[in-house]
């Protein structure tokens, strides 16, 4: 059930991998195009998102609302589903990152109710 | 004139670079003299902030931005490293300044002093800057243009904010939204404006940063571009520039279509200049 709710989001436009992963680094579901290791992807993410939420917390703010990572030809997006867990993004640095970054959060209870 | 500077401690003689001068002295609080072809010249350090530059080669003398410049400009340089106690420190101060520059401040031809044509081509950003970004300790400009280095300005206070407008900070922060920019490096930060101090953040900023671009040794992405935080009330930017990154906090109205923007024109300028992207 959580793979086809992830499946909605592969089908868009330049979306190459998505995945949830705990805060551990830890991959609990995925669905992607055969890119990567999503195990040392997940561990990288998680990393990330652990020190955006200090700069976060720096700057005297409780929650994080998601990070984006854009390469020359690789965009990371990467958003919180609850304290535990995140929803990653995977897509082509020409993908439109905001239509993702709009279904990501549309589809985020919808991805939780099956988890 | 190393003959009149103070004594301190010795620590020793090298040949290296500018750049390697300047990176590897980030603890360092004494007085750098240094010796190009038959000129010499000093570079103060304040506690691993250059405070002063000076350079002299016969009649002809290079003070400030002009001097700083010129060194900086060198591949190799023979240097030796004398550390100051802050009185020492002081004195040394007190002599660089009272060393008039030679008017006006450019380069001779005569002296063998590199023309502006010779020097290495820099971002006509960075060239609009009246300060090389490594020359400003911790200036938390502010709102109110203030500053704490005081050799480039002739007025009192440092430049105003019209002044920094004109440089690629102020350009940023004029944005709506924008509420800080700051350029950081290597664990400092060297140069912000605006509303935050963001200080803090540089080191965090640079972890953050390391870590996303590990992102590429797992899958090819490419050079690294830009990492952008969403944080309750606006977002946090960090992007490489030229050697440095840049760090700009927004509120949530920000356009980031705009800010994009920017860091297109940054990087495209980069690229112009031959610059890998990092």
């Amino acid at each position: 059930m959580v793979k086809q709710a992830l499946q909605k989001l592969l089908v868009l436009d330049g979306v190459q991998s998505a995945m949830i992963i705990r805060k551990d680094g830890t991959v609990v579901g995925s669905v992607e195009s055969g890119e990567g290791d999503e195990e040392q992807i997940a561990a990288v993410v998680s990393f990330v998102m652990a020190e955006s939420s200090a700069m976060a917390t720096q700057l005297g703010k409780e929650n994080l609302s998601g990070i984006f990572v854009e390469f020359k030809e690789r965009a990371l997006i990467s958003v919180p589903l609850n304290d535990q867990l995140f929803l990653v993004i995977i897509a082509s640095a020409s993908a439109n990152i905001a239509q993702i970054s709009k279904e990501m959060k549309k589809n985020r209870e919808t991805i939780l109710s099956h988890l | 004139m190393i003959k009149e500077m103070p004594g301190g401690t010795p620590i020793g003689e090298m040949q290296s670079s500018p750049q390697w001068i300047l990176s590897h002295t980030v603890r360092f609080h004494g007085a750098v003299l240094v010796r190009i072809g038959e000129g010499e010249g000093v570079i103060l350090i304040d506690h691993g902030k250059p405070s002063a530059f000076f350079f002299r080669h016969g009649r002809q003398v290079l003070k400030g931005h002009a001097a700083s410049e010129y060194i900086r400009n060198q591949k190799l340089i023979d240097i030796s490293l004398r550390r100051y106690n802050d009185e020492d420190f002081l004195r040394a101060q007190d002599f660089i300044h009272s060393l008039e520059p030679s008017p006006p401040q450019k380069y001779s031809e005569e002296t063998g002093l590199r023309t502006p044509e010779h020097v290495t081509e820099a971002s006509p950003v960075v060239r609009e800057m009246k300060i090389p970004v490594r020359e400003v300790t911790v200036a938390h400009l502010g709102k109110a243009g203030e500053a704490d280095y005081e050799e480039e300005s002739e007025e009192s206070g440092g430049p105003d904010i019209e002044e920094v407008g004109k440089l690629l900070l102020g350009q940023i922060i004029k944005l709506k939204g924008v509420q800080a920019v700051s350029i950081f490096g290597r664990g400092t930060n060297v140069l912000s404006i605006g509303d935050v101090n963001l200080e803090s953040l540089v080191i965090l900023a640079e972890d953050m940063l390391q870590t996303a671009k590990n992102i590429s040794s797992v899958i090819d992405t490419g050079s690294f571009v830009h990492l952008t935080l969403q944080i309750p009330g606006g977002t946090v930017i960090i992007t490489p520039y030229y050697d440095e990154h840049l760090c700009i906090l927004t509120t949530s109205s920000v356009n980031l279509g705009q800010i994009r923007k920017i860091l297109r024109d940054i990087h495209a300028s980069q690229s112009n200049q031959g610059v890998k992207a990092v």
